[in-house]
């Protein structure tokens, strides 16, 4: 019964590229509790009804493929608390080269979706984020692991430059 | 210069300023379509101010705008807005601690230090030739910076 509703729960979000993820995902949420690690990455509320429960997983892995906004307010619970590694890009409105690398950025974040978590901060409206990371020239995307700053990269660079230092950091965990 | 940043700040007058502007028999400052056309006009006016010198430096220093014109429209975009707040061309593609600060210095007050002295413009506004980025144009309309700036 339980395994049945998870499995309407995952038909409704069903999409050819992650519907094997899914699947196991919600298996799990119906059954178990969930691992530690996934649990961290995507926190639930404990809920009587399995399908509840279901979609806040499948929601939250949907979640993962897209950039998100970073701020002063966020930034502890998003990035600091995140368990995989976090790309963060810090850009201005009239940057010239910011409007460069975003598309790169949301690139990165659909290829490694579940992987890291790609986010974004603006430097007018966080200022003080940008300050404690001592962020000067922009655009400035910082990988971040285990609430820790690992390096920086400065300025519009290819995607290579980006995937290497990504894979640097997935590959060590594994 | 100084009339510039005088008529910008009177068109961003706080809330009481509106009041004293009354007060002195100005009613027209206060009226709200006044003071948003008053400013647009005079960002367009820093626009095309940062156009002419972006185009004119360019020649001068025998630098290209990038490849991709937006990038060039973007930059050119946020100078104008530092003229307009600050009364100076301050760098966009930084985080400042102190705005105000920086631009009394003038490190980073296009054209930048690094630019002067070494044409390294990290905003990818002037770019040497054999950069990678670099296109062919040293010049940019004003119509070419306002389409590439109203979507955002």
């Amino acid at each position: 019964m339980a395994l049945e509703t998870c499995f309407r729960a995952w038909a409704l979000h069903a999409a050819p590229a992650g519907s094997k993820d899914r699947l196991l995902v919600c298996s799990s949420g119906g059954n178990l509790v969930l691992p530690s690690k996934r649990v961290a990455a995507a926190p639930l509320s404990v809920g009587r009804v399995a399908t509840r429960r279901a979609r806040h997983v499948c929601q939250s892995k949907n979640a993962v493929d897209e950039v998100l906004v970073a701020d002063e307010k966020n930034w502890d619970g998003m990035v600091m608390a995140c368990e995989t590694p976090v790309l963060v890009e810090f850009w201005a409105p009239w940057c010239g080269p910011c409007r460069m690398i975003a598309p790169v950025i949301d690139e990165l974040a659909k290829d490694y979706a579940g992987k890291i978590m790609c986010c974004k901060v603006n430097t007018d409206d966080s200022p003080n984020v940008a300050s404690t990371y001592g962020i000067r020239s922009i655009p400035t995307v910082l990988i971040f692991k285990g609430g820790e700053k690992k390096e920086s990269v400065i300025g519009a660079v290819p995607k290579s430059t980006l995937t290497t230092l990504i894979d640097k950091y997935i590959g060590s965990s594994s | 210069m100084t009339s510039t940043v005088t008529t910008t700040v009177g068109c961003g007058g706080l809330p009481v300023r509106p009041l004293s502007t009354a007060t002195r028999g100005r009613p027209r400052r206060c009226a709200v379509r006044a003071q948003a056309a008053g400013a647009d006009a005079s960002n367009d006016k820093s626009v095309e101010v940062m156009r002419k010198f972006s185009e004119q430096y360019a020649r001068r220093s025998n630098t290209f705008f990038c490849a991709d014109k937006t990038v060039t429209a973007v930059v050119i975009k946020g100078l104008a807005d530092h003229r307009d707040t600050l009364g100076a061309p301050l760098c966009p593609c930084r985080h400042y601690d102190d705005k105000a600060a920086e631009v009394a210095q003038g490190f980073w007050n296009c054209p930048c230090v690094p630019m002067r002295e070494r044409k390294e413009c990290h905003c990818m506004l002037f770019l040497t030739p054999d950069n990678d980025f670099a296109g062919k144009d040293q010049v940019i309309s004003f119509e070419e910076i306002k389409e590439a700036t109203s979507k955002f």
